[in-house]
């Protein structure tokens, strides 16, 4: 309990102190602006900062390995204002130009493309360079052969609300926890709570922030919830043909022209994001009629929707193809079949292969968002390769289901710009295992973030002696328990000292 | 209401009654009934035989009639009679029905736990299969075929337990061996049974249990030896015992921790001499597998299939620590429904993700293993000539979780077939 208090409490300056270095301009929610809101938007200006974040991250990774003590005295208050941090040029190390990583040999599984061999992948500033089989190697490149290895993109975690914090992640997330140690031990490099993306990197709080306001959560259980929805829908695509008509009249010089209300944009803010396309719809629904409802209000209004869930989609698959929904699925997650329907019902194995088949984006999460510490192993996030396999013995192609835990998964979160496969511009998170990454057999062997090695088996205790990966020294020899060699100790002599007392102690 | 309508409503219900016995005896096909089990020959491209010579025949072929298996041998060798329709499975394997040591689902959930007493001796589980239940259905599709039926832990012991097979149409088509073995639970869940019932009670109080029981069983061994002239009082709690302490069943002891394990193997084992099958065996058992290695004992490892250390920050996995100091006698089990039954297979698959580096061995572990510390292993747990017809076909290795099991054989009728039944797993 000691322990935790304390990792809090150095996350939470670790994250205050972050905050000075990672400023988020705040995103403007106000719906009656339509400049301000464009911002929001993954949208190229956003990138541009983002790389410049990224490239203060770099510098500041190295100043954090020598003298941070001396430059960011802990005593300092955390509550410092995010400006005073930025503006101390003194504390910033010289800039020593940018970091190289290139990891050669290893088959890479790009996700979006075909499978190659014999290539190097060159990361600069934690973004992929290049990629081939004659890449040049600046200086002072920082090389890593995996050859005999199999490198995935880094594994997204959608929902793993058990290893990130609340949005936003930076300030809510303990760095130092296990869970998301473990997250990096299982190659999983973005994870997601309800509506925005992370990073995750073991310790590192700059690296949190990908993306924030992904989704609008939309509940959809009860009916007073589904009139609910449906009715805010209403009122704003009524609202907004009332613009685009006042708009018109305005422009064709009418000057009686009524302004539409602007307070149903604000009232029924959830829709209003929605139908303006500012972010996808996230709802959880299992059921088929709720399935059929939701794609249907998806097309009628023009809203991008993704659904948790979806256990009985492989009964109205065809009809949630043609809507263009994207689901995230867990193929292990058993719902019973209603024994008073008729119709089918409940879950099925072939759900994701049946789903895909109609052209529906499968991503994969397991049923359970965190990583068991008690020993209930396979049904979490640990396991969410293994989540993936299922879905294969459902029917499911090998490509896809590996998709489904990469960029169909980066795809349903909305980042699929920046993580989700291996292509050259996309950041450098990658997931080096020993075998195929669907078989039962393979372990993470590296785990990359940012192009940083955030995990390397051989050197985390955690799972070092299962398999040991060759070429590495065993960290522990094998366990001998019992019966333990006893070896009574002579007692010691008066005043030689000894565990009560004597020079020992003393010293 | 006068004599003569009481008679005629008495014996109305009478034949309605009689009606209904017959049409529920006209829907259930009989037992031996030609149609219902019919000559089968297999082919497969790789059959485990999980034999005692552990054969594993490539380009194989099955012939089962009558519920058993007639022969098993290479396609080239084995050649197929007349009468027997031929199923060719491709490049398909055939599995032993899968067995699972620790099973709860077998019969009504509700029966579970009769927390009457802290010990509760005499109670039986057999009386509580059900057969063709729910969750029985599903566990076909996971080609799991008899189980262990035991009452919860939520007594210090809590009666015996029953062998089943998951499918059948009546408890007495379905039971192997009543009783079964007989439940123990050493810690853990009993310690909520009443105000500050700790770990020392509860060994005094099996200690006390069993002596009476080992008293009564002496007793009667002494008179059927002719040693003393009058029969002990007949006692029904005590009755069961007397097959228990002859070696006839094992005791199923739900026990994991270190000491806890300890004491299993020294009370238990050492002091009363009885057949002891260590389910659970999870959080640090591992660290007195030398003891069960001594002994010969059965380790069956399951739910949980990892251990993490904290002094050491490793994760360990159970099997696999088990497994390493050189015990071959290892098991899994699910604990169903903590672990779907059907799970079985994947609980094997992370045995061998957290180190069990045995493939061979983990299938072994959830088929001859578990039918051996039972007791069954005469009739299911391998396919051999003569024992019953209880296998799975899958598509591929049962460990890995991209394989199906397309159709599931209890005693020699298809109990699960992939093309009629909607999958769950």
């Amino acid at each position: 309990m000691k322990h935790l208090l304390t990792y809090f409490i150095a996350g939470l300056i670790f994250a205050m102190l972050a905050s000075g270095v990672a400023v988020q301009a705040a995103p403007t929610t106000d719906p009656s602006n339509d400049d301000e809101v464009v911002t929001t938007q993954p949208d190229k200006p956003e990138k541009k900062e983002r790389k410049k974040r990224r490239g203060k991250r770099g510098r500041k990774g190295k100043k954090d390995k020598g003298d941070e003590s001396t430059s960011q005295p802990t005593s300092q208050p955390s509550s410092q204002p995010a400006d005073e941090a930025e503006s101390q040029p003194a504390s910033e190390p010289e800039d020593k130009g940018p970091d190289y990583l290139a990891i050669t040999g290893g088959i890479v599984h790009t996700v979006s493309g075909a499978d190659l061999r014999h290539v190097t992948i060159l990361c600069k500033d934690g973004v992929i360079e290049a990629i081939g089989s004659q890449v040049e190697m600046p200086e002072g490149t920082e090389v890593l052969d995996v050859s005999g290895m199999h490198i995935y993109p880094g594994l997204v975690a959608c929902e793993a609300r058990g290893i990130v914090g609340r949005e936003p992640a930076e300030n809510t997330t303990n760095v130092f926890s296990t869970t998301l140690r473990l997250a990096n031990t299982a190659g999983i490099t973005t994870v997601s709570s309800r509506t925005s993306a992370a990073k995750a990197s073991y310790g590192v709080v700059e690296n949190l922030p990908l993306r924030n306001e992904l989704f609008v959560s939309v509940r959809y259980g009860r009916t007073a919830e589904q009139r609910e929805f449906r009715e805010s829908l209403e009122k704003v695509r009524q609202y907004l043909r009332d613009v685009e008509q006042y708009e018109k009249a305005k422009a064709e010089g009418d000057e009686d022209a009524e302004k539409p209300d602007e307070s149903v944009a604000k009232e029924n803010q959830a829709a209003y994001k929605l139908l303006k396309k500012e972010a996808a719809a996230l709802v959880y629904a299992e059921e088929k009629t709720q399935l059929i409802e939701l794609a249907d209000l998806a097309t009628q209004y023009g809203f991008d929707l993704v659904i948790r869930g979806a256990s009985e989609g492989w009964i109205v698959a065809d009809r949630l193809g043609r809507a263009g929904v994207k689901v995230i699925v867990s193929p292990r997650r058993q719902v019973g079949a209603n024994p008073y329907l008729v119709q089918e019902s409940g879950n099925n194995i072939e759900n994701a292969a049946i789903l895909y088949q109609h052209g529906v984006d499968v991503a994969v999460t397991p049923s359970s968002s965190g990583i068991s510490l008690v020993g209930l192993g396979g049904r979490d996030m640990q396991h969410l390769a293994m989540e993936a396999a299922y879905a294969v013995r459902g029917g499911l192609p090998e490509p896809a289901a590996i998709e489904s835990v990469t960029l169909a998964a980066a795809r349903a979160l909305g980042i699929d710009d920046r993580v989700g496969s291996i292509e050259v511009g996309k950041d450098a998170d990658l997931a080096i295992t020993d075998g195929p990454l669907l078989d039962f057999f393979t372990q993470v062997q590296w785990t990359i973030v940012n192009g940083e090695i955030v995990y390397d088996k051989a050197q985390e205790s955690f799972f070092a002696h299962i398999r040991p990966r060759e070429g590495t020294e065993e960290v522990k020899e094998t366990y001998s328990f019992w019966p333990r060699p006893f070896k009574p100790k002579a007692a010691p002599a008066p005043g030689e000292g000894g565990r009560y007392g004597g020079s020992e102690k003393a010293e | 209401m006068n004599a003569y309508v009481r008679r005629s409503w008495v014996a109305g219900m009478l034949i309605a009654s009689l009606m209904l016995t017959a049409i529920a005896q006209a829907s259930v096909p009989a037992d031996g009934d030609a149609a219902a089990r019919p000559k089968v020959a297999i082919k497969a491209a790789k059959i485990i035989t999980m034999d005692v010579d552990d054969t594993v025949i490539n380009n194989g072929v099955m012939l089962i009639a009558d519920g058993k298996i007639v022969a098993v041998g290479k396609q080239s060798k084995v050649e197929i009679p007349e009468g027997f329709d031929v199923i060719d499975h491709g490049d398909g394997w055939i599995l032993p029905g899968l067995v699972d040591c620790h099973n709860h689902i077998a019969g009504s959930l509700f029966d579970l736990n009769d927390g009457v007493y802290l010990t509760n001796p005499g109670l039986r589980t057999v009386d509580v299969v059900t057969p063709r239940n729910e969750n029985l259905e599903n566990c076909l599709s996971g080609g799991i075929t008899s189980v262990l039926l035991i009452p919860g832990s939520g007594n210090n012991m809590s009666g015996f337990g029953t062998t089943t097979k998951t499918f059948g149409n009546s408890t007495d088509e379905m039971v192997i061996k009543a009783p079964g073995s007989l439940k123990i639970a050493q810690a853990g869940n009993p310690e909520r049974y009443w105000y500050r019932v700790g770990r020392r009670f509860m060994n005094w109080n099996l200690r006390q249990t069993l002596e009476k029981a080992k008293l009564y069983h002496d007793g009667w061994t002494a008179y059927q030896k002719g040693e003393i002239p009058e029969p002990p009082t007949f006692d029904i709690v005590w009755s069961d015992f007397r097959d228990l302490f002859d070696g006839q069943f094992p005791v199923s002891v739900h026990t994991q921790i270190y000491q806890v394990y300890m004491t299993t193997i020294t009370m238990l084992r050492d002091h009363f001499g009885l057949d002891v099958v260590t389910d659970h065996s999870t959080f640090d058992s591992y660290k007195l597998a030398s003891l069960i290695k001594e002994r010969d004992m059965y380790a069956i490892v399951g739910p949980r299939v990892f251990h993490f250390d904290r002094r050491d920050r490793t994760i360990n996995g159970c099997a696999a620590r088990f497994a390493e100091q050189g015990i071959k006698r290892l098991g899994i089990n699910t604990d169903a429904p903590v672990i779907p039954q059907e799970d079985l297979p994947y609980q094997a698959t992370m045995a061998c993700w957290y180190g069990w580096n045995d493939h061979y061995a983990a299938i072994k572990g959830i088929t001859r293993i578990p039918a051996e510390s039972l007791g069954i292993i005469d009739r299911v747990g391998s396919l051999e000539a003569g024992k019953d017809a209880d296998f799975g076909l899958w598509t591929g290795s049962p460990i890995d979780p991209r394989s199906v099991c397309k159709k599931t054989f209890v005693d020699g009728r298809i109990a699960y077939d992939v093309e009629v039944k909607r999958r769950t797993r």
